[in-house]
């Protein structure tokens, strides 16, 4: 469902000049899957999934969902795809009935399915007492809500998730995470990013971890465990993280002896 | 692309601006209200002054004539002022309010008033002493001698021998005491010897001039000498003692003009006219005192208009002539003119301190207007009115005497308002007293005005309406449109991305322009709405604050009933507006969609705000109109929001203006349109970028970013830096003007030319080349492809050397056509133009200075980082008009900007087609060199050849035109060329097309080498 291939991003930054976010990096994800990307703040991860949103173009590599390219077809991947994040909020001045409804309508689904979706979605979501709230008057837990029921309003085959429960309380994120299950029970294909151990474990049927815009390491997590013969997951995180941050500068400091010499 | 997304996102964004308090604010509350209130404020306000009364003090008023009556009980008679209504708004005391019965305690604040304006009445006095003493410290002594000799129409001595002149008398000659002698020394021996005399030295100077007139004429070195002690008396008795200038009439000068004036009449022939019969008054003067120079300046102008006057303008004769003597004034005298300036130093410094003084009096006093009635005013004014019913009157006799002082503060508007009420009084109250004094001396009642001048306004109301309405609504417009536009761009664009919905909207379905052009949309139905509103609502104000006016003052030479403009010109409005708010939307879009927040926004639009501002300024001017005959107004026409305001401003004043006027709208119309798909288009640009979109906060250190634009080049410039090229070139350029002018000041016109092309050329490098090598070697790294620095496809150079023939036919044949509707050359440029075509120079120097060095510097800059920064735009053809905006840009002249732009494009095609600068700087070259050498062909060589008169044309002026079939062969020849390099790298061509050219244009150009 989500196949990406050597996929390269980089930027232009004063201090650093070129920058790369993402160096080639692939991975193909399956529906009914929930695919997780662990790393740490900085790693790559909103970028990567930002690509596949098609709000950013790789330089490099190429990304398909639903076997639409994200660079030549972004229509067509961005009416597959529900996509939410810490950045896609939601509009003070609008209500929450009126968000999902205009998002709806965006995405061309005829008006009188459009309401009965959306009616399934509040009721599915608890959300009919928030539904002529405006959005600016919504906690943040109600405002997520508002977030999901967007963001699978036209009943997309994919669903990303860039680190959805960051800044929610436990209870509000546990809700979350059993949304986001019940939606691979639905059999959609999921891609998740998040830097909390806890979630990846409970949750992702697969995970990469990602450092420094590269794939450290993919797999489940069983198949992590025993690879790197840690059973704690967050052990082997640092570890990996460690590893590669050590690994780097050895080579760092060494390039420019040679070029001295 | 689908129109429902942006329907929906229109939609969307409507509703959620009309949701936001602020909008509302700017669109509704604000216009429907702030005109309202502002009429409102300026009602209230003019109630507030008229109603507060102000207080006016009159001292004096026992003084006063008795009729007509200024005063009466309580104040100034309101029948003196203009406005009766104006009587109650002030409040009058006077002396004699101060007088209470007895028992009654004194009023104190009328007490007080009066003690105040006691006090600045002393000072007045003071003052006027003060004026007076400097008045006769100016004063100069000039003598007339022999006034007996003057003809008797020429009787301007008065009774007590003083000089009175009825002709022009300007403030200098009012400073000058002309006393008349007598001749006879009989008569100066009875002056008074107790006053000083200044009739004695004149009378002594009019003997020694005399004798001068003797000792002229003889010869010896005895009556040189003799000269020469005679002007030393004389300059001293003019330097050092009471009399500064003498005029001398001689004897008979009466009689000898009456024989002139009647030979003149008799037999008209001025040629037999002796020299030495033509009467003259004699002045004299010491040309080394400053004091008898500035007296016989003042008599020389007495004597120029008592000759206008009495000598008929057809006689051939100045009746004066002067002496003039250079003996320098001895100490004691120059101590005395020392003595008298320092003197009349202190005393302005004492009257400068008295006016202070003053000033504070009268605001510490709380008077706001003291009139001061000066002694003896209504005996005065009853004494002149007895003169003039006497029957047989005295006219010299009549005395002048001062008049009342009106004391106020004109920077303080509670003084100033009753000020001119009182004066308007006491003016109303003069022409009475006038009017009397006619009637008595049975005078018709309109003497004061023998002319009485009446102007006609011919202003309709509607015009005068017009006229307001076409200052007042264009301008408002624009303002408006862009305030409109403003909020709302920068709510929807920075506003999004700070709210953080940005991404949100981004990964819905619709395309990015389906998204901008929804955003676009609401933004110009907010401008457009509220500038309708805000027009509509001043409009009404107006119309509604004229009309409560006019009740209330029905004779108020105004706007009249101010009506409205008719539908056909309020739809002009409408069709204009929506071009104009569309280019407003779209720029206010693009520049809030850079900002980060709305904060950021708002500093972002304010430049445009500003600069709309001073375009909005600069249309109100009157001379600045679309005028049908005036060449400019084409320039206006097409010119971003100027055309707009111009035509709608045209619109309004002259609604019934022909089809001539009309045709603007043409261009007007299709240029803004233009304008705002353009400033759309970028907006588009602008929110597809990353970098804009996902722009973080960082701090701006500029060391930072010079060390990234070192270290990070690339193998071309960026966009941005060619941009920056461009902007430093024209830097350079205006900043060498001065440089410029400067090298070219006090060069003689030999040299002009040799100079006027030396400083071209430095100009070409310093500005042009310059800044482009260091921009192409600092900040990339590729020189090479910078510059395009390599061998090209001798095809090209081939067509390089070619097309410039055919393309130069054209264009000099263009540029000749259209040159009337361009602006005439500056001076400097006609000077250059004229340099080109000298031809004393030998012909190598204007070769190198127009075709060689510009050709290789301007390539250099604008085929170079310039078109390889603008390439980096990905688009060829965008890259390439802006690189010729760009290169015409920088050539100044309208006319040649034009055609500069048109022929860089074809450089630009040959830039990027070729891959190499070389072919560009041959053509260049070439087609610069043709521009020289056609100039300096000798007419003769084409008159003289039948062949050539019938591809080139010899005008009256020596110039040429080419002949149609030139014409012909030259478009077909730039067209093949032109197709071929277009072409050139899609498909590999079977032949070179350029080569059938040749043959024609060579039979072309022996004429222009000549």
């Amino acid at each position: 469902m989500i196949h990406v291939e050597q996929l390269r991003k980089s930027f232009e930054d004063l201090k650093r000049g070129e920058v790369a976010a993402l160096d080639d990096v692939s991975f193909d994800i399956q529906p009914g899957e929930i695919f997780g990307l662990l790393g740490p703040n900085g790693a790559g991860k909103t970028t990567c999934l930002r690509i596949l949103s098609t709000v950013l173009k790789p330089t490099g590599g190429r990304a398909l969902i639903d076997g639409y390219d994200v660079r030549t077809h972004p229509e067509d991947v961005r009416q597959r795809i529900g996509f939410m994040s810490g950045n896609t909020g939601i509009y003070d001045r609008m209500t929450a009935w009126e968000m999902v409804e205009y998002f709806g309508r965006l995405y061309g689904i005829e008006e009188k399915e459009l309401q009965q979706r959306i009616d399934r979605i509040f009721n599915d979501l608890q959300m009919h007492e928030i539904r002529d709230m405006l959005g600016s008057k919504m906690s943040t837990g109600n405002k997520q809500k508002v977030s999901i029921a967007r963001s699978i309003v036209h009943d997309p085959p994919v669903l990303i998730f860039d680190e959805p429960t960051s800044g929610l309380d436990v209870l509000v994120a546990r809700k979350l995470l059993n949304a986001i299950a019940s939606l691979r029970d639905q059999g959609k294909c999921i891609i998740f990013s998040t830097h909390i151990m806890r979630e990846v474990e409970k949750l992702c049927d697969r995970i990469a971890v990602i450092h420094k815009g590269r794939i450290l390491a993919m797999g489940s997590v069983q198949e992590l465990e025993e690879k790197y013969s840690e059973p704690d997951m967050e052990e082997l995180f640092f570890d990996l993280i460690q590893r590669y941050d050590d690994e780097h500068e050895t080579t760092e400091n060494t390039e420019p002896a040679t070029a001295g010499t | 692309m689908s129109f429902r997304n942006t329907r929906l996102i229109f939609n969307r964004e409507v509703r959620d601006q009309l949701r936001d308090r602020r909008t509302l604010f700017m669109m509704l509350i604000l216009p429907l209200l702030l005109y309202p209130a502002m009429g409102i404020g300026m009602v209230q306000m003019r109630l507030l002054f008229n109603e507060q009364q102000r207080t006016v003090v009159i001292l004096g008023e026992d003084q006063l004539p008795d009729t007509p009556q200024l005063l009466q009980k309580d104040g100034i008679a309101p029948a003196w002022f203009n406005s009766r209504s104006d009587a109650q708004k002030l409040r009058v005391f006077r002396e004699k309010d101060a007088i209470v019965a007895d028992g009654e305690p004194p009023d104190e604040e009328i007490q007080n008033y009066l003690v105040q304006a006691r006090l600045m009445q002393n000072k007045l006095l003071l003052r006027a002493a003060q004026r007076a003493q400097l008045d006769q410290l100016d004063e100069r002594t000039a003598v007339i001698v022999g006034v007996e000799h003057l003809p008797d129409a020429w009787s301007f001595v008065g009774e007590n021998g003083e000089f009175k002149s009825p002709f022009e008398t300007n403030d200098e000659t009012k400073k000058l005491r002309l006393l008349t002698a007598p001749e006879s020394p009989a008569a100066a021996k009875t002056a008074d010897p107790t006053q000083p005399q200044a009739e004695v030295p004149a009378l002594r100077i009019a003997e020694l001039i005399s004798e001068r007139r003797l000792a002229l004429t003889a010869s010896g070195d005895a009556a040189a000498d003799r000269v020469k002690e005679i002007d030393d008396e004389i300059g001293q008795l003019l330097a050092n003692g009471q009399t500064h200038a003498v005029a001398i009439i001689p004897v008979g000068f009466a009689d000898n003009l009456r024989d002139l004036k009647k030979r003149f009449a008799e037999n008209a022939d001025a040629g037999d006219l002796d020299p030495g019969q033509v009467p003259r008054i004699t002045m004299v003067y010491n040309k080394l005192s400053s004091k008898s120079v500035g007296a016989f300046g003042m008599l020389q102008h007495i004597a120029a208009s008592l000759e206008r006057v009495l000598i008929p303008s057809n006689l051939p004769l100045k009746p004066n002539a002067h002496v003039e003597v250079e003996v320098a004034p001895n100490e004691a005298a120059l101590a005395e003119v020392e003595r008298e300036l320092e003197h009349a130093r202190t005393i302005r410094r004492d009257m400068r301190l008295l006016d202070s003084e003053l000033g504070d009096l009268l605001n510490e006093s709380g008077i706001e207007v003291l009139v001061v009635i000066p002694e003896g005013l209504g005996e005065h004014v009853e004494e002149v009115n007895r003169m003039i019913s006497e029957p047989d009157r005295n006219r010299a006799a009549f005395i002048e005497y001062e008049g009342p002082i009106i004391l106020h503060n004109a920077a303080n508007e509670k003084s100033l308002i009753p000020h001119q009420s009182v004066k308007n009084a006491l003016d109303n109250w003069e022409k009475a007293i006038l009017s009397r004094r006619l009637a008595k001396a049975e005078l018709p009642a309109s003497l004061p005005n023998p002319i009485n001048a009446t102007s006609v306004n011919v202003a309709k109301e509607e015009e005068i309406a017009a006229s307001l309405w076409s200052k007042v609504f264009p301008a408002l417009l624009i303002i408006m449109a862009v305030t409109g536009a403003f909020y709302p761009a920068v709510d929807v664009a920075a506003g999004e991305k700070e709210r953080g919905t940005m991404e949100t909207l981004l990964i819905c379905p619709a395309t990015r322009t389906e998204i901008v052009l929804g955003k676009f949309f609401t933004v110009m139905l907010f401008s457009v709405s509220t500038a309708v509103l805000n027009l509509s609502s001043m409009g009404f104000t107006g119309k509604y604050m004229v009309s409560i006016m006019t009740d209330a003052a029905p004779n108020m030479p105004g706007f009249g009933a101010l009506t409205f403009p008719g539908g056909a010109q309020l739809a002009w409005i409408g069709v204009l507006l929506i071009p104009m708010a569309a280019l407003f939307s779209a720029l206010s879009l693009a520049l809030a969609t850079f900002a980060r927040s709305s904060k950021e926004g708002q500093y972002y639009l304010t430049p445009l705000l500003m600069i709309t501002m001073g375009i909005t300024v600069f249309c109100l001017a009157p001379s600045v109109e679309l005028d049908p005959g005036t060449q400019a107004s084409w320039f206006y026409s097409v010119m971003p929001v100027v055309g707009v305001a111009l035509l709608l401003k045209g619109i309004l004043l002259n609604p019934a203006a022909g089809p001539e006027f009309y045709v603007f709208a043409i261009p007007v119309l299709i240029t803004s349109i233009c304008y705002s798909l353009l400033a759309l288009w970028w907006a588009i640009e602008q929110f597809a970028r990353e970098d804009v979109l996902f722009r973080e906060s960082e701090r701006f250190d500029l060391r930072l970013w010079v060390r990234h634009m070192l270290r990070d080049k690339e193998p071309t410039p960026s966009f941005a830096e060619a941009g920056f090229c461009f902007v430093m070139i024209m830097f350079l350029q205006f900043g060498a003007m001065k440089f410029m002018s400067q090298a070219l000041h006090g060069v003689g016109p030999e040299h002009i030319t040799m100079r006027l092309m030396q400083v071209l050329m430095v100009q070409q490098l310093v500005t042009i080349a310059c800044p482009a090598l260091f921009m192409g070697l600092l900040l990339t790294s590729s020189f090479r492809r910078t510059f395009r620095a390599y061998l090209p496809d001798w095809k090209m150079l081939g067509l390089a050397v070619l097309l410039p023939l055919a393309l130069h036919v054209l264009v000099s044949t263009m540029v000749e056509n259209i040159a009337p509707y361009f602006p005439g050359l500056p001076p400097e440029f006609s000077q250059v133009a004229a340099s080109m075509q000298d031809r004393n120079l030998p012909i190598w120097l204007p070769l190198l200075a127009f075709a060689v060095t510009p050709g290789l510097c301007e390539e250099l800059a604008f085929r170079g980082p310039i078109l390889s920064g603008f390439n980096r735009s990905g688009r060829m053809w965008i890259a390439i008009m802006l690189s010729s905006i760009a290169f015409g840009a920088i050539h100044m002249v309208p006319l040649q900007v034009f055609y500069a732009t048109l022929l860089g494009l074809v450089l630009g095609l040959f830039a990027v087609k070729s891959g190499s600068l070389v072919p560009c700087m041959v053509f260049h070259i070439l087609f610069n060199s043709l521009q020289v050498l056609r100039s300096r062909v000798d007419p003769q060589v084409i008159t003289d050849s039948d062949f050539l008169r019938f591809l080139v044309d010899v005008n009256r002026d020596g110039s040429f035109s080419y002949q149609w079939p030139t014409l012909i062969l030259a478009a077909l020849g730039a067209l093949t060329g032109l197709l071929w390099l277009a072409n050139y790298g899609k498909q590999q061509p079977s032949m070179s097309p350029g080569i059938p050219t040749e043959p024609t244009l060579t039979t072309a150009k022996p004429p222009v080498i000549g």
